[in-house]
């Protein structure tokens, strides 16, 4: 609706060479429309040329223009650019209005674009120049904390993404992501694109606006419009930046001696106990020391763009390489290439194509070295020249201490393991605008393909550490993977405007069409000379595997919208959208939506009042599909392979079994209801703005997979319904003081409650999985994937309660403690998420240029994570301790300890889901500090902008993690796996990064 | 303006032309356009029931489904032996903690292995429900009265599978869900009832009568351990031991006793070697293979049974497990008063000393003795990672049980009708091959017969418990004397029991 922050950067004072060949003398005053003050050094041009001059101290400006010349536009930071019809006066006064605000900007909207007072639904909007000034590998990294309603939760790995969530959790399956449309593509994230790419980037919160998407909308959708050409000069711009990566918040582990201590506490009463002395092992080491450091991360990116009257264009190179925090060979590269072309053919014609080209290639750690960090003891050394097994690094085993095979040395696991993947993603646009009808009636079709390829090679050399760890001949995995997507889209635009009656109606149909293909093959004794070596060919010819798949998905569509508003003052839009998927077995859905607002301010009575520059009460009403669910999951399948395969002997017989061991089901449309509310204020000059939703979403027929009584299957199908509803708020402020000092501060905040409505008769759906039950519950009346298990009130004191150094759980019905103890122990989803953002600019005038500091804070309130590392210890009941629980646990010397003792933490007592392993999520966090200086003036370079910055350099949280952002579980290997309900179990053990920079942008 | 009028025909054409191209995409895509099925996928609606090739798919696929960690893992050596006074957990003191529990009898009804065991035997109760509902399917698309008799015979083998899948969950869980049908949905069985132990026998007991009333007696080359008619009454005979029906035990071993199919090994070593896998003795066995491989897939699951109870911290790494479910001293002492010599030396395996040819390593904290019967020698160690007898088949039913079967079915008073053997010639048949001397058949020179021949091989728990023993001799009636003494069951799964609420939970453990 408005850009969430005023950007300092926005600003293109052209350099101004004036060779004149003026024909007439046309002079003014710029001032600000605020408050009346003259605004020095604000740049005056001839629109369409290069020919300008600046104010004066005070505001003054004096220009030549040649007689043909009918436009001259005035343009300074913080406000919005103001173009001057010249007629017949030849001076001028020019009051510019702070950006912040800007009613008239245009806003993307699906298939289309609208003025922003005119939407009757939440849309926000951010700029481009916003994000690129956040030093994140992507997009979507860098949109936290700017936008009310989205949750952004980032992750550490090198050139990793995001999760997205827009306005809570509206399904209960993982397919809770929004929809990206980039330049008219739909995909699947947006890890592959530079924040320096984008033009603007709109979020599409409500129904409303996003039923235009029907289908794949029901998680709101992220527009992302590529930089184009601006008329004018052709603009030659640099951006850079070179950032070191800083591992924060480690969680300290035991040292030796306490470790050591625990393990004979924990061990005491076990058959076959022998007291282990700390001076028997010959290290004391501290893994995650061992692993992990500061590292580079480099960002470079050249634009040329300009426009002239028929022509537009905007290319750019984009570099970027990130290493990642591990201390082995992991890095992540990107070049991308980016094109947008747009062309007016003839008067009723204009044609254009975008493509955006992406090469990448990573290199990625052993995270599995993360987890053995995690639970390695720190009693033995990374090399050991006694181990002599080893080959060919005399990298020391856990083993060779007694250590069961399940341990393996960190540091060795991460230095053998060779992953790397290496890809290409080519978007590409092509699109046509025919003019049929007097500027009235528009019709185009776009043509979009998105088409990435990638091979990832994952070898194991030949090695041994010891135990288990290690192999006898080398292996290589090989996987190839192609997507081919496209998307045809047909859509109809009829505009017309009678007195004060505005309308608009647009009529479309979009084909998708989706295949992703895979093959890899699997080889063994691959030699370990050279890259070129590493392939499946140069492997041994025995033991080849080979294996393939792919998915093809299908939808048909067909969309309408109509707007109209009177007078700019009541707005009324309504669409509708049929869509068709190949993925459900119910195949047609329909979307309607509506949407009005008023324009209190445009009223008589209003106008009058002073202080209120604008004041729009809106109400929207949509529905929508989400098919980003598995496809076909409800058939029953047969299922070949030696899994299924009985054995005679030596004798495999090839057999087929059942996938599904349940009927076929029904799968039906996921269908999502939201009602919208919300108001829009100006005040104060525009110098206050507010925008305050309410929203009320409700989620049907959820798709979710649940697990299967007596299997280990889980089941794709519609089990509920699901209420998200909450109240989105921001609140602007900027300002001039003086004539040289401005600011600003934004505030957005968002609540949510989350409610399960309904769970088709069930009482609870159990979700994720853990060694010993279940850590989730999804019941009607709780927020969707609760956590649940016994409530832990104290630790048995003395023999009389139980075993001492246990917990003690709420016995709530005194028969002792059964699953019916269990209760409900929070919830992953936070009830408040909010971003801060304070920026202020003095300008020291035209010589000197401007100084800018900005700094934001994102921090969210009320969810709770699962400390599921800690919950390891049936498997690795050898396992290291973090320090928090060593200064907690209950000993014999600290009986005041609130934390079980080691023995009873080893036991399936502790070892399942209660309280101790539920923790407080909430956290605050710097999200960016940055200071820059805009140097103005200069020869030949129309600006030049410094700064330094640091990002996420401070986080304030109670949780015994590595970061209270937790998006997925991950299994052991480290790698993230499992649905939404697993939300908040926390088992990641990659640390995030601070990241300070300094950084240059250039224009020409 | 005549211009533009030019142009605007030629919008029209063009328009027209984006929406022929889009019809002929559209068009050219099929009707399958929005119904298309998973690639790289088999519908079960595709299997063609005519083929008679595909008769025996979905049987293979029951077999195959019994080979897992989950059945015949850590829980099934943890809950049939390692709970009992023959075994202890062995390994690491400090590994392994939920099998700790198990085997000090400390655990909660959470300890996942009890779930890892309810999913594991349901999973097979599932394929072989799957096999015995598409036979119907094969035997009336079937031109042939062969090919219809073939599929009425797999429904045998498939029958067999669930029946002794449904004997271990009624051992492990007394009182359970009987789904018998593969198309449930997944509504239905969480709203399965919980059933007694009696009802679960008795369908037992029918799938294996109506088995044995189809399988053959014997299978061609290539079919080694295929189930056959003996299979399903070597099965019955101990279903009706465990249930007391002893005439029906005498008989259905005495069947197999006079078949003459059946024979012990001469020597009770090889019983246990890769030679008497699948050898006379052997009348149920689970297949596990390498298939001649080293690495890649193979039909076995990730840590097989045998592999489990390897030597922990030997060396070489294809002579190590993960020295689990260690003789206890108190099986030692059993046989050593027993003066057992041959099947001391097969079933004890010391470490730090030389055991078939092999020195084993005792590793650090980690016991003494480990079981014998699952070694294997290096040379067949081929795998090339976790390499120790991985392809040990495990002897789920042999001719020395049957004939143990039989002898306690009479001296308990049970009579063969047949006649086939008698109760001394039985046991002393048993006792000859261990090389001692003939006894006469009292229950308890039987029962010891039992601890002695069939130590290790997860009978000896429900052993105690079909005696009404376990209670006593584990120390298991001073723990629950709350609830009455042990009743016999293992708690059922509380994951399980969040999945159907109207599972109760076994008495002991309320």
């Amino acid at each position: 609706m408005k850009p969430i922050a005023v950007s300092f950067l926005v600003f293109s004072v052209s350099a101004l060479f004036t060779f004149s060949f003026s024909q007439k003398v046309v002079t003014g005053k710029v001032i600000s429309a605020s408050n009346g003050e003259s605004i020095p050094s604000a740049a005056v041009t001839v629109k369409g040329t290069t020919k300008g001059v600046t104010t004066d101290m005070n505001g003054n400006f004096n220009i030549e223009v040649p007689k043909d010349a009918n436009q001259l536009e005035v343009r300074f930071i913080g406000y919005e650019p103001y173009t001057i019809a010249l007629g017949e006066s030849n001076e001028y006064t020019i009051k510019l209005q702070s950006s912040s605000i800007s009613l008239d900007q245009v806003v993307v909207v699906g298939y289309g674009t609208q003025k922003s007072k005119d939407l009757t639904s939440p849309i926000s909007v951010v700029q481009g120049s916003d994000l690129s000034k956040i030093a994140s590998p992507n997009a979507a990294q860098a949109l936290q904390g700017k936008v009310a309603g989205l949750q952004i939760i980032n992750n550490g790995a090198p050139g990793a993404g995001a999760t997205v969530k827009i306005r809570g959790v509206g399904s209960i399956g993982d397919y809770g992501q929004p929809l990206y449309v980039v330049d008219g593509m739909f995909v699947d994230n947006l890890d592959f694109i530079s924040a320096d790419n984008i033009e603007t980037i709109s979020v599409l919160k409500d129904a409303s606006a996003a039923a235009i998407y029907g289908v794949k909308a029901a998680n709101g959708v992220i527009i992302v419009t590529t930089k184009k050409g601006m008329e004018g000069r052709p603009v030659i711009s640099y951006d850079g930046s070179a950032s070191i990566q800083v591992p924060v918040n480690i969680v300290p582990m035991t040292n030796k001696e306490q470790y050591i201590d625990f393990w004979n506490l924990a061990n005491q009463n076990a058959i076959g106990w022998t007291p282990r002395n700390p001076n028997d092992y010959p290290a004391n080491t501290n893994w995650y020391e061992e692993l992990i450091g500061p590292a580079v991360m480099h960002n470079h990116s050249i634009d040329v763009s300009g426009a002239t009257e028929n022509t537009n264009y905007s290319v750019g190179l984009n570099y970027f390489s990130q290493d990642g925090t591990m201390k082995v060979d992991n890095n992540y590269e990107r070049l991308s290439i980016r094109g947008r072309f747009e062309q007016k053919a003839a008067k009723w014609l204009s044609a254009g194509a975008s493509i955006l080209f992406t090469n990448f290639k990573k290199r990625e750690a052993e995270q599995a070295a993360l987890r053995q960090a995690y639970v390695n003891p720190p009693v033995y050394p990374v090399y050991n020249s006694d181990n002599t097994a080893a080959y060919p690094v005399n990298f020391d085993s856990p083993q060779r201490y007694g250590y069961p095979n399940a341990y393996g040395n960190p540091v060795a696991a991460a230095y053998y393991r060779n992953n790397r993947t290496k890809g290409n993603r080519f978007l590409a646009s092509a699109f046509a605008d025919i003019d049929i009808w007097k500027d009235k009636l528009k019709f185009r079709s776009s043509y979009n393909v998105d088409f990435h390829n990638m091979v990832n090679f994952n070898y194991l050399p030949e090695n041994f550490v010891g135990g288990s760890q290690g192999t006898s001949s080398s292996n290589l995995t090989e996987k190839i993977t192609v997507n081919f997507n496209q998307i045809i889209d047909n859509v109809f635009t009829y505009s017309d405007s009678r007195n004060r009656h505005n309308y608009t109606v647009t009529l479309g149909q979009s084909t998708r069409m989706f295949k992703q293909n895979f093959v890899e093959g699997t080889a063994k004794d691959v030699p370990n000379t050279d890259e070129q070596s590493i392939y499946l060919k140069t492997g041994s010819a025995r033991d080849r595997n080979n294996n393939d798949g792919a998915e093809v998905l299908n939808g048909l569509s067909a969309f309408a919208r109509a707007t109209y508003n009177y007078g700019e003052k009541y707005l009324l839009s309504a669409t509708f959208r049929a869509d068709a998927s190949s993925k459900y077995q119910q195949k047609w859905g329909y979307f309607p939506s509506f949407g009005a607002g008023w324009v209190i301010s445009e009223e008589n009575f209003m106008k009058k009042s002073k202080g209120i520059d604008f004041f729009k009460l809106r109400v929207s009403w949509g529905m929508l599909g989400n098919d980003n669910v598995p496809a076909n999951s409800g058939v029953a399948l047969a299922v070949p392979g030696i899994g299924s395969s009985a054995v005679f002997g030596d004798n495999l017989v090839d057999g087929l079994g059942q996938q599904i061991k349940v009927a076929p089901n029904y799968l039906k449309w996921e269908v999502v209801n939201e009602w919208n509310v919300g108001l829009d204020f100006a005040f104060l000059n525009r110098r206050l703005t507010a925008e305050v939703d309410y929203y009320y979403r409700t989620t049907d027929n959820v798709v979710y997979n649940a697990p299967v009584s007596g299997t280990t299957d889980e089941l794709l199908g519609n089990y509920g319904k699901v209420l998200n509803t909450g109240v989105e708020f921001s609140l602007g402020w900027s300002d001039h003081a003086g004539n040289n000092f401005s600011y600003h501060v934004n505030l957005n905040a968002t609540t949510i409650h989350n409610e399960v409505l309904e769970l088709d008769g069930r009482e609870f759906l159990p979700g994720a999985q853990v060694t010993n039950g279940y850590a989730t519950r999804t019941q009607v009346g709780h927020p969707i994937g609760s956590f649940y298990g016994y409530q832990m009130t104290g630790i048995v004191q003395s023999r009389q309660e139980g075993d001492i150094g246990y917990p003690i759980y709420l016995d709530k019905d005194n028969n002792g403690i059964t699953p019916e103890d269990m209760a409900f122990l929070g919830s992953p989803i936070p009830y408040l998420i909010g971003g801060l953002e304070l920026g202020c600019a003095y300008n020291f005038g035209k010589k000197i240029g401007t100084v800018d500091f900005g700094i934001s804070f994102y921090g969210q309130a009320g969810n709770k994570i699962f400390n599921q590392k800690r919950m390891n210890r049936s498997v690795f009941s050898e396992a290291n301790y973090d320090l928090n629980y060593y200064n907690n646990a209950y000993t014999s010397n600290n009986k005041n300890g609130i934390y079980p003792s080691p023995e009873a933490f080893n036991t399936s007592t502790v070892q399942q889901p209660n309280s101790f392993f539920v923790e407080d999520g909430s956290y605050l966090r710097i999200q960016n500090i940055q200071i820059g200086y805009t140097m103005t003036g200069v020869p030949k370079i129309s600006s030049i902008r410094v700064y330094i910055s640091a990002d996420r350099p401070y986080s304030l949280f109670s949780y015994n993690g590595f970061s209270p952002e937790v998006s997925k579980s991950f299994n052991s290997a480290g790698v993230a796996t499992g649905s939404p309900i697993t939300a908040g179990m926390d088992n990641n053990i990659y640390p995030m990064s601070a990241i300070y920079s300094i950084g240059l942008k250039l224009s020409f | 303006m005549k211009q533009y009028n030019n142009n605007h025909i030629i919008a029209g054409l063009i328009r027209n032309l984006f929406l022929l191209i889009l019809a002929v995409s559209t068009i050219s895509c099929g009707k399958d356009f929005l119904n298309s099925r998973p690639e790289g996928t088999i519908a079960i609606e595709g299997i063609d029931y005519s083929k008679s090739e595909n008769i025996f798919l979905s049987v293979s696929a029951a077999y195959a489904s019994m080979r897992t960690n989950n059945a015949y893992g850590i829980g099934y050596l943890a809950c049939f032996e390692i709970a009992s006074e023959d075994a202890d957990k062995g390994s690491e003191p400090g590994d392994s903690p939920l099998i700790d529990e198990i085997d000090k009898w400390a655990f909660t009804s959470s300890n996942d292995i009890f779930n890892q065991l309810w999913t594991g035997y349901y999973s097979i109760v599932d394929a072989a429900s799957f096999a015995v509902d598409e036979m119907p399917k094969y035997e009336a698309a079937q031109m042939n009265e062969e090919n219809k008799l073939y599929a009425r015979q797999c429904s045998g083998e498939a029958k067999v599978i669930r029946a002794f899948a449904y004997f271990s969950l009624v051992r492990l869980f007394g009182y359970i869900n009987l789904p018998l049908r593969s198309d449930l949905t997944a509504l239905e069985r969480a709203a399965l009832p919980q059933v007694t132990p009696a009802e679960v026998y008795a369908q037992i007991k029918k799938d294996l009568n109506e088995a044995i009333d189809v399988l053959p007696q014997a299978y061609g080359k290539g079919w080694d351990g295929r189930i056959n008619r003996y299979t399903a009454l070597g099965i019955k005979a101990k279903v009706h031991l465990y249930l007391n029906e002893l005439d029906s035990a005498a008989l259905c071993a005495g069947m197999l006793i006079s078949s003459g199919k059946y024979s012990l090994l001469p020597s009770f070593r090889d019983e246990f070697r890769s030679v008497g896998e699948n050898s006379r003795e052997s009348v149920f066995e689970l297949q596990y293979s390498m298939l001649g491989k080293t690495t890649g897939e193979a039909a076995l699951p990730n840590d097989p049974y045998a592999f489990l109870q390897g030597p922990r911290g030997n060396t070489p790494s294809n002579m190590q497990g993960w020295g689990l479910c260690s003789p206890s001293l108190s099986l030692r002492n059993f046989f050593a008063s027993r003066g057992e010599t041959i099947r001391a030396e097969v079933t004890f395996m010391k470490t730090d000393t030389i055991f078939e040819g092999s020195f084993i390593k005792r590793g650090k904290d980690c016991p003494e003795y480990y079981n014998g019967k699952v070694f294997s020698p290096p040379d067949e160690n081929t795998w090339s990672f976790n390499g120790y007898s991985r392809d040990y088949n495990i002897r789920l039913l042999r001719y020395a049980d049957i004939l143990l079967i039989y002898a306690e079915a009479l001296v308990r008073g049970g009579t063969d009708i047949n006649g086939a053997s008698s109760a001394d010639a039985a046991l002393n048949t048993v006792r000859r091959r261990a090389l001692l001397n003939d006894t006469v058949t009292t229950l308890q020179t039987v029962l010891d017969e039992r601890r002695a021949e069939l130590a290790l091989e997860e009978d000896r728990f429900f052993d105690l418990v079909r005696q009404g023993n376990a209670g006593t001799v584990l120390g298991l009636d001073a723990k629950f004397s709350s609830s009455g003494g042990f009743q016999g069951y293992y708690p059922i799964p509380v994951k399980q029991m969040q999945l159907n609420t109207n599972l109760v939970q076994n008495i002991n453990y309320r």
